[in-house]
This record gives C-alpha cells, sequence and structure tokens, in this order.
C-alpha cells in the first residue's frame, strides 16, 4: 500500500471536518426545533423572530402527537449531560491524549471545583484569627464567576499536586493520580460542617441558569436556558482546548508524550510544560464539574469517587485518545448509550452501563486501536451509519407491536412485546439473564424485553466491529426476515407499510452519510478555490 | 587590533577551549563507567570518539547533556561551569546530540517533529516564522518532500537524517551524535558524511561515537579512545591506528586498515 493512502486514512481531516460541521450545526439548532425560545434570550428571539424553525418543528409536532417522540425537557437534558462530559473528557484527553502524563484521577479536580464554586456562591466565611483580632472576610461571587473561581482553585491544586507528583511517570503516576481522589473523598467525609457530608449540599441560591417562578425544574424553559448556557461554555471550553493544543505548547506536549528525553534533548522544559498541561486540564475538568454540579444542583462526596475517572477514561479511549474531538465523540456516544438505550433496553438490569462500557472499550481496542476519531474512512462512515441507522428506528417505531420502544418510558401507552417472535427472544434472553444472575424481576424483564431492543443492540455492536459492507447486509437480512415473519404471523399489511418508512430513511441515510465528505471537498473548492490537502498543513 | 583581541581573550573565557572536561567521572555503585577523564574540544573541531562496547562512550554523552549527573569532576563549556544543569539548559547554551537508536516523536509528521527544537527560542515569534525555519532544517537533510508523513511510516535512513535535523535546529556549537552510521547502506551513511562535512565547514565542533571505523577514521581530525571508562588513547586517526595500547584493547590486528 503506498503511504500516502496510509496517511489519508488516517489523517483525513477533511472528511473529519465535513461530520464536525453537521454535528456542530445538530447541536446549536436542535433546541429550536423542540422548544420555543423563551423570552429571556432576546437575541434568540430576534434571529427566530419567536417561533421556533419552521419546517423541522412541524416534522417534530407531528412526530410528538403520534407519540414517535418522547418528552423535550428529557431530551433536552440528556444533551445538556453530553456536553458537559465531553467538556471532562476533553480534558482529560489535553493531559493524558496529548502530555501523555496517565492521570487515572481527574474525579478529584472535577469534584474540588464543586464544592468550592458551592461554597463560594452560597458564601464562605474565611476566618484568620489572630491573637485578639479577627482578620476574616466573606466571600461571596455570583453564580457564574463562582464557577470560574471552583475551576481556578481546581487549577491551583493541580499545580501543587503536579509539583509533587509529576517527578514519576508512568505507571507509578497513575497510582498516585488514583489515590488523589481516594484522599479527598475522605477528607470530604470527614469535614461533615463544610461539606455535608454523605448528605452533600444542595441550595437553589447557587444556580447559574436561575429556575423559572414555579421552581419547576423540567420546565421547557429552564431546560432551554441550561442547555443554552451549557452549550455556550462547551464551545468556549473547546475552543480555547484546540487552540492550545493545536499551537506550539501543544507541540511541545505532544513531543513529551511521544519521547520525554529526546524532547528535553531539544531544549524543552518537561517538567514546566508537565505542570502546564496538568493545570489546564484541570481548570477545564473544574468547569465540567462545576456544570455537573448545576445539572444535579447537588454536590456529594459521590462524584469524587473513581468511578467517574475511569468513566472519562473509557470515553476518550472508545473516541480516540490524543484527539480533542475523541474525548467529545466518546462522550456524547456513552452519554446517550447509557440515557437513551440502555435504560430503555435493559430496564430491571443492573450494571448493565458498565457492561456494555466494557464490551464496547474490548471491542473498540480490537478493531480500532486509536479510537474513533484516528479510525479509517470505512470506519468512520460506519460509525455515522450506524447512527442514523438508530435515530432511523427511534423515529419510525409505533406505539405498539414492531419498533424499538426507546421511549417507551415516557409514552403515554407503556409498549408491551404484541408480536410472538419478541416474546420468544425475550423470554429466551430472560432466561440466560436469569441464569447469569442479573435479573430482579422476571415479571418486569418480560414487559420490557422486545424483539426491536434487543436488535437495536446488537445492530449498535456490529457497527462497531464492522464497517459498512456487513452493516448493510446485517440491515438487509433483518428487515427481510421481519417481513417475512409478519406474513408468517399473519400481523396486518398495515404495519408492514410502516415499516417502508423505515426503510426509506435509511436509504436516504447512506448516500447521506456516503457524501456527506465529498460535497463539503465540493463546496470548499468551488468557494475556497483550494484543494484539501492530506495531513495538517497546506502545500506551499 | 591585534591588541584589542589578545585583551579580550585573557580577560573573557580561553576562545581556543570550547568545551573542557576535568576528571570526570561517574560511577554506577562500584562499576566505574566513567573515570577520571579529562579533554578538552576546540572550536570547530571534527573529534571521533571509539572504544569497545561499554567503554563508557554513551555515558560520557550523557554526562555531557546532563541526562547523568557526573559522581565526580567538572565540565566547562564556553567558561561557564554547567556540571549538574539539566538538559534543556544545557541545549539552549549550545550542545545538542542525537541518540544511539533514532528517537523520533512518533505520532508527530516530519514538520512537526523539526519544529520541536525551534519552539524554545522561539516561543513568540510567528507561527509561519516556526514553520519556514522547521521546513528550512527539513530542506537541509533533504527531508523537506516528505514533511507531512508522520514518522513512523519514515525509513530508518530518513529518521537518522530527521534527527541529525532536529539536533541542527538547536543551532548548537558542539554537536555530540551518538551512532550516526549505525544501520544504514554506503550510500546513506554517505548523505550523513556530508551533512557532517558541511555542518563542521561552518564552525561547528562535532563529536561523532561510531564503530564503523572505515567510515569514520577519514572523516574525523582527532580520535579519542576510551576503555573501561579510561582515556586511553588521544590524537589523530594515524597516531590511534598505531597506538600500541589501543590496538590491544580494541582495534585489533586489523589496525592498519585504518591508518
Amino acid at each position: 500500500m503506498d503511504w500516502r493512502e496510509i496517511i489519508e486514512d488516517l489523517w483525513d481531516d477533511v472528511t473529519d471536518r465535513a461530520y464536525y460541521i453537521f454535528a456542530v450545526a445538530i447541536l446549536i439548532l436542535f433546541p429550536f426545533i423542540l422548544v420555543t425560545p423563551p423570552s429571556t434570550l432576546p437575541i434568540l428571539n430576534i434571529i427566530f423572530n419567536g417561533s421556533r424553525i419552521p419546517v423541522l418543528s412541524d416534522i417534530y409536532d407531528f412526530g410528538y402527537q403520534s407519540g414517535l417522540f418522547g418528552e423535550n425537557v428529557w431530551i433536552i437534558n440528556i444533551f445538556s449531560l453530553c456536553l458537559i462530559w465531553a467538556i471532562f473528557a476533553a480534558s482529560w484527553d489535553f493531559v493524558t491524549g496529548y502530555s501523555g502524563q496517565v492521570s487515572f484521577g481527574h474525579a478529584a479536580f472535577w469534584g474540588f471545583s464543586m464544592y468550592v464554586a458551592y461554597w463560594v456562591a452560597a458564601g464562605f466565611h474565611v476566618n484568620i484569627p489572630i491573637i485578639d483580632l479577627d482578620l476574616g472576610f466573606r466571600v461571596e461571587l455570583e453564580p457564574l464567576f463562582a464557577l470560574i473561581f471552583g475551576a481556578l482553585l481546581a487549577a491551583l491544586l493541580a499545580v501543587f499536586l503536579g509539583i509533587i507528583s509529576l517527578r514519576v511517570r508512568g505507571f507509578y503516576l497513575a497510582i498516585i493520580t488514583l489515590v488523589i481522589p481516594l484522599i479527598l473523598n475522605s477528607l470530604a467525609n470527614t469535614f461533615v460542617e463544610l461539606t455535608g457530608g454523605n448528605y452533600g449540599l444542595q441550595s437553589d441560591v447557587t444556580r447559574v441558569v436561575p429556575l423559572p417562578p414555579l421552581g419547576d425544574l423540567f420546565d421547557e424553559t429552564h431546560a432551554l436556558n441550561f442547555y443554552i448556557f451549557v452549550l455556550l461554555v462547551f464551545f468556549v471550553a473547546i475552543t480555547l482546548m484546540m487552540l492550545i493544543a493545536f499551537s506550539r505548547v501543544g507541540l511541545a506536549f505532544q513531543s513529551i508524550r511521544e519521547d520525554e528525553e529526546a524532547a528535553e534533548s531539544l531544549g524543552i522544559n518537561v517538567r514546566n510544560y508537565k505542570i502546564l498541561a496538568f493545570t489546564l486540564s484541570a481548570f477545564f475538568a473544574g468547569i465540567a464539574g462545576g456544570l455537573y454540579a448545576q445539572w444535579f444542583n447537588y454536590v456529594s462526596p459521590t462524584y469524587l469517587e473513581s468511578s467517574y475517572s475511569f468513566q472519562v477514561i473509557i470515553m476518550c479511549v472508545i473516541g480516540g485518545v490524543g484527539t480533542i474531538t475523541g474525548g467529545i465523540i466518546g462522550a456524547f456516544l456513552l452519554t446517550i448509550l447509557v440515557n437513551v438505550f440502555l435504560k430503555n433496553v435493559f430496564r430491571g438490569v443492573h450494571g448493565m452501563d458498565m457492561l456494555s462500557f466494557g464490551i464496547l472499550l474490548i471491542i473498540t481496542l480490537r478493531y480500532m486501536p486509536y479510537g474513533l476519531a484516528r479510525s479509517t474512512k470505512d470506519q468512520k462512515r460506519a460509525c455515522v451509519l450506524g447512527i442514523l441507522f438508530a435515530l432511523a428506528w427511534i423515529i419510525i417505531p409505533s406505539r405498539e407491536g414492531w419498533g424499538v420502544e426507546l421511549f417507551s418510558s415516557i409514552l403515554p401507552n407503556n409498549g408491551n412485546p404484541t408480536d410472538p417472535l419478541s416474546k420468544l427472544i425475550s423470554i429466551s434472553v430472560t432466561s440466560i439473564l436469569i441464569l447469569i444472575g442479573k435479573v430482579d424481576n422476571l415479571g418486569q424483564m418480560l414487559s420490557t424485553l422486545t424483539l426491536d431492543n434487543l436488535l437495536t443492540f446488537i445492530a449498535l455492536i456490529i457497527i462497531f466491529i464492522f464497517s459498512i459492507p456487513a452493516m448493510i447486509i446485517f440491515l438487509i437480512s433483518e428487515i427481510i426476515g421481519i417481513f417475512l415473519f409478519e406474513v408468517i404471523m399473519g400481523i396486518n399489511l398495515g404495519e408492514a407499510l410502516n415499516k417502508a418508512k423505515f426503510l426509506i430513511c435509511v436509504v436516504t441515510g447512506i448516500p447521506f452519510a456516503f457524501y456527506l465528505p465529498k460535497i463539503f471537498r465540493t463546496i470548499r473548492l468551488r468557494y475556497w478555490g483550494v484543494w484539501p490537502s492530506v495531513g495538517r498543513y497546506e502545500p506551499d | 587590533m591585534s591588541l584589542n583581541t589578545s585583551q579580550v581573550a585573557s580577560s573573557g573565557p580561553d576562545e581556543n577551549i570550547l568545551l573542557e572536561i576535568k576528571n570526570l567521572s561517574k560511577h554506577f555503585e562500584g562499576l566505574k563507567a566513567v573515570d577520571q577523564v579529562s579533554f578538552s574540544i576546540k572550536p570547530a573541531e571534527l573529534i571521533g570518539v571509539i572504544g569497545p562496547n561499554g567503554a563508557g562512550k554513551t555515558t560520557l554523552f550523557n554526562l555531557l547533556t546532563g541526562f547523568l549527573k557526573p559522581t565526580a569532576g567538572e565540565i566547562f563549556f564556553n567558561g561557564k561551569n554547567i556540571t549538574g544543569w539539566p538538559p534543556f539548559k544545557i541545549s539552549k547554551i549550545g550542545i545538542a546530540r542525537t541518540f544511539q537508536l533514532v528517537r523520533p516523536f512518533r505520532f508527530l509528521d516530519a514538520l512537526e517533529n523539526a519544529m520541536v527544537p525551534h519552539i524554545p527560542q522561539n516561543i513568540l515569534a510567528k507561527s509561519s516564522t516556526l514553520r519556514n525555519k522547521a521546513i528550512w532544517s527539513l530542506i537541509t537533510v533533504d527531508l523537506a518532500e516528505k514533511k507531512n508523513y508522520p514518522a513512523f511510516i519514515l525509513p530508518h535512513g530518513d529518521l537518522k537524517r530527521l534527527d541529525i535535523a532536529r539536533s541542527f535546529a538547536v543551532q548548537p556549537r558542539l554537536l555530540l551524535l551518538d551512532e550516526p552510521f549505525s544501520g544504514l547502506s554506503y550510500e546513506e551513511a554517505f548523505r550523513i558524511q556530508r551533512l557532517i562535512r558541511d555542518a563542521h565547514e561552518k564552525g561547528m565542533s562535532i563529536v561523532i561515537v561510531e564503530h564503523k571505523l572505515k567510515i569514520l577514521m577519514k572523516l574525523v581530525e582527532r580520535v579519542l579512545v576510551l576503555d573501561r571508562g579510561r582515556l586511553i588513547g588521544e590524537g589523530s586517526p594515524k597516531e590511534i591506528a598505531n597506538n600500541v595500547e589501543v590496538i590491544n584493547a580494541y582495534l585489533g590486528t586489523e589496525a592498519k586498515e585504518y591508518g
């Protein structure tokens, strides 16, 4: 194989850019499809003239009334959560992917920042008793500034810890960083008057995005306001991280990751650069932590547990270590996987999220060891296809019988499997799960596990393993299979016609996913007049 | 004029000596890797360091570039005592090195590899300046065509030249090359020889550790011979080829070929 082909496959930034631009457009437009922009955001009111985006929102309304979509607030909140995790994952990637210093304890910074932001926002009295004088003073900041202040203090903690711990490398550094959140956790459990102990801290005073007058957390306006706030913070944080990562400082970080001694022999001050990377990373992790606490409006020692550190590592590894975008992709994939799919597909089964994380991690490491963002063109396309495929599956299903019923938990008619095959499969799968000892409630399992739930889950895994041809074969065989069963079981033809919609979605989705980069190239050639180059630098 | 220069020479550091090593020793728990070595290097001198395996050649380089701290002895560069300085500081003062095995930044492309040594000097410069400098240092080693290729797909010969390009980019007054010809064909070795000669003509002092004596003896002006950490011989290639102690320790009966 020619070198140039290998590089084009690995470092095809143009294909990436096309998908990224598409994703950013969705992120910005998506809430306005769902909800009317609230009057608290005048700029958006001017842009959209106080209404929702015309055609798209009509489609959404149609879907909602016919029971295809879930509640708006729920989806918006899930997306807010995705964005927060994305910032956290990107911050981890910054220190480990870019400068190669393995951190297994990133939860320390995000948890620490949560507490600091809470204290400062709620008003914190600093006592400095010197003999008879009390030189204490009270710190109280606006919630937004408290958020930034918390992140800054997390960065300060990172400087301190960095000076101590960054003398060691690799394995030993991993152990030291693993211990830091554990120490903070036990401290938080010890100083109960400050931290509230296990019960945590909670107050509406500390909210950056204030609650509406009725105090309803699941108010559309509140959810949308919070989403927009998080989106803005996300864009600022990611832009900053990208700017640093692509600058000469980022290049120095990368050289340290690749070969510390060679970098030092070329005049790079390795120790200072390491501490700088650690500090910047902790700052952004602190921002993510503050936002996460805002999302739940709750601070507790559980956020300092190592499961948070590991979750963020898994996200980055699946997305691709050493690329800021990889962490973001991984965060979105896993957060949606857990909150949308798993919570509906495997209701009543505990620990399914970590199990699926594990499976995904193994598959990723086997078939695309550099992660999604650094995978080959075919794999990237297969993933985009898979996401479209899953979306189509969500959009098309009817209320009962056929369909994934991913939103069945929030639909009025809590979907039970009606067709015989679904029942058969659900019984067999349930019996397997009982054998493994994973099920608490047999009845619950039987009522929730449907054929298509399971097929979606399998499809998602297959999409991760194989590239497009395997996926298309899987799709076609599945559609044919379902049609055949429809005929054999004698279910009415109207249902089958309903499925045609799904086919149409996939058929339009495939060329879209395939040709998006090509369209992007063409547009770029026409309006910029340059051929996109291979690699990160334009030819002279 | 002559009066002026003599005054400067007497007041400042000795201009005829670039690097001076006094009784340098490095002991690893009883093993004397480098033992009481003293020598000096003049500006624009081309020196070879030879010796059997384990003679302390690489340890000597590590001591000079700060990767190891000497047990005893002192290193003076340009009149400054640089004993115990960290490697990045030594690199800034003007000593560059390459490693025995090629050590590129594997996941960066050739251009980025060449940009890294320019970063400390141009931390506030325009990014185009930095890039142009990196491209220039690639041009000097004939790698400009492959600037967008990630280092992990470049062949060994290209990586050797990339290493040398990076060390040139530090703009050193003294360059330490650790086995620059190892694993190369004669053509590739000749290319690197030419690079070394060019740099030497521009006034750079170069120290080469090498086992390929046929190439080395024709290239260098002066040879230092190390054995078990001690300096056992010093002189021009001809003198070394006839030195009995060196023949016994390293060169063997084939010594006349190198003379």
